[in-house]
């Protein structure tokens, strides 16, 4: 029978609150397992995924970070936040070329590829779709932007194999302790990663 | 006896808790876990991507390190426009005061360095629990280095003997345990599965918020204006945490001239906002955020603001927030 790691929330836990106080407890499996639980929930959950914010967007810095993630044991997927924001070209309306967009975001992580196909393209969409972007990188990242920003969700198709660049899950490796992930991003104004698939069996980490 | 740290988290399958009477196992692998947990447990304290402006800068990023005086692993992303050398230094300190802050060294170092080639340098530095602070120095022998991303992480080594006074942490010696057959379970053996787990988990903060700038000169991003305004929106996860977290705030932040109070505003889109002074200090305060999202995608998204006085500059230096699960 797999063992999964369970999704635990440390709201409310009391480190004052013995986990049994009565010195002659029943020997039940209750008792050993919530006690077996704790160290294993806490080195398994994943870490609170930080907002970064800075200027990965216009003139003033290179438009593409490498970051190093860390993560908790058995993860496996990640989800990533992308903040994008932009000044709108001084014609507005239409992306030059026409169809194009040049504010794509490109992603990837090391376990999953860093080149070709394996390369994660997250589309411009919602605020930023159909936008004129030729002045994209006119100080987009400052106090009172104002113009068009949005938070972007990068893909949750699990394909580790694509066979074109899609927008899909960032691969991780599985470990049976935490392990720092290489990640590249372009683009953005401020970026954060979920871990949001787990292994399915703790036993065979 | 000994005390033995796994070098992996060991799981006990779920046919293995099943056991007619309370045995060693699974109870020794479960404390030894906790061994595990004190040198495995690293949620970054520090991960920060930096804002510089040119080279050779300073930065200046607030920290809650362990109660433990633990070691820290600092990884470094750097990118350079020329093959030299970078001098690479962090001090710490444990009062700010600006200009006038003593600071102590941890690190200094002149790695080598590829023009135009990525270099991840990963170093050990030991962080005494009363920092409040670390500066840290990128120093180019010949042209400009630009600071990816700061990464930093708690790594002590094995557990030792004896209870650890900040955290309340309690390794796991196997003298009792591993003794005679038969011997009994003492109830303590259970509850320090808990209670040393939540020393270790509450004592490392993990850093939920980070925005950091170059503490010398006019920073990247700053504000003239006297209304707010705000950097774009970022998003932070809690993963399966409840409804709310409230996590611990500190800002750093200057002016030009004239007044200070209320300059800087960090909150939650549609939720709580504090204000913070731009004094030159290191100010402090807690954000309780009301999650949206299920499962691993819990998350809040918070807007760092800032405004001005007439005719002067507001100067964010750096916001980070530090979330300590039960909070």
């Amino acid at each position: 029978m797999a063992r999964p790691p369970v999704e635990r929330s440390w709201k409310g836990e009391d480190v004052a609150v013995k986990l049994t106080a009565d010195p002659t407890p029943y020997a039940g499996i209750d008792l050993l397992a919530g006690a077996e639980a704790y160290p294993i929930d806490a080195a398994t959950t994943p870490y609170c995924g930080c907002a970064r914010s800075f200027d990965g967007c216009t003139n003033a810095t290179p438009g593409e970070r490498y970051i190093g993630l860390m993560v908790a044991p058995g993860g496996r997927r990640a989800r990533a936040a992308i903040t994008r924001a932009c000044i709108l070209g001084a014609t507005g309306g239409t992306p030059t070329p026409a169809g194009a967009s040049f504010y794509d975001n490109w992603s990837w992580t090391v376990s999953g590829g860093t080149t070709g196909n394996d390369i994660v393209v997250t589309k411009a969409n919602g605020d930023m779709a159909g936008l004129d972007f030729t002045n994209i990188y006119d100080r987009a990242y400052h106090f009172g932007i104002g113009n068009p920003q949005e938070i972007v969700m990068t893909g949750d198709t699990d394909d580790p194999a694509p066979t074109k660049k899609l927008d899909r899950l960032y691969e991780l490796a599985e470990h049976a302790s935490p392990y720092i992930e290489p990640i590249y991003i372009s683009g953005v104004a401020g970026y954060s990663v979920a871990v949001v698939k787990r292994t399915a069996d703790l036993e065979v980490l | 006896m000994a005390i033995t740290t796994p070098a992996g988290i060991q799981i006990t399958s779920t046919s293995g808790l099943m056991l007619p009477t309370m045995g060693k196992q699974p109870l020794q692998r479960a404390l030894e876990n906790l061994n595990y947990l004190w040198k495995f447990h690293r949620p970054p304290l520090v991960d920060v991507c930096l804002n510089p402006s040119t080279t050779r800068d300073y930065f200046v990023i607030p920290i809650m390190p362990s109660a433990d005086g633990l070691d820290y692993t600092a990884v470094h992303r750097l990118m350079p426009t020329n093959t030299t050398t970078c001098n690479i230094t962090i001090d710490y300190c444990t009062a700010y005061t600006g200009g006038g802050t003593t600071w102590h060294n941890l690190l200094n170092i002149n790695p080598a360095t590829t023009a135009a080639t990525l270099l991840t340098r990963s170093d050990t530095i030991t962080i005494p629990s009363t920092a409040v602070a670390l500066r840290i120095y990128y120093d180019p022998a010949a042209g400009t280095i630009f600071p990816h991303h700061l990464l930093v992480y708690p790594s002590p080594g094995d557990a030792v003997a004896g209870i650890k006074a900040g955290s309340g942490f309690v390794p796991f010696d196997d003298g009792l345990l591993n003794g005679a057959t038969g011997a009994p379970v003492h109830t303590e053996h259970l509850n320090r599965c808990k209670l040393s787990t939540l020393a270790v988990l509450r004592d490392r903060r993990q850093n939920c918020l980070s925005m950091v700038q170059r503490d010398s000169s006019d920073p990247l991003a700053k504000r003239t204006v006297e209304s707010w305004g705000g950097l774009p929106v970022v998003r932070a996860f809690f993963p399966f945490q409840g409804d709310t977290v409230t996590i611990d705030l500190r800002v750093l932040a200057d002016v030009s001239a004239g007044g200070t109070a209320g300059l800087i505003r960090v909150s939650q889109v549609g939720g709580q906002a504090v204000t913070f002074a731009a004094n030159g200090a290191i100010q402090s305060d807690t954000l309780t955020l009301t999650l949206q999202g299920d499962g691993p995608l819990k998350y809040a998204d918070i807007e760092i603001a800032c405004k001005a006085t007439t005719g002067h500059t507001t100067k964010p230096r750096a916001i980070m927030g530090f979330w300590r699960p039960t909070d």
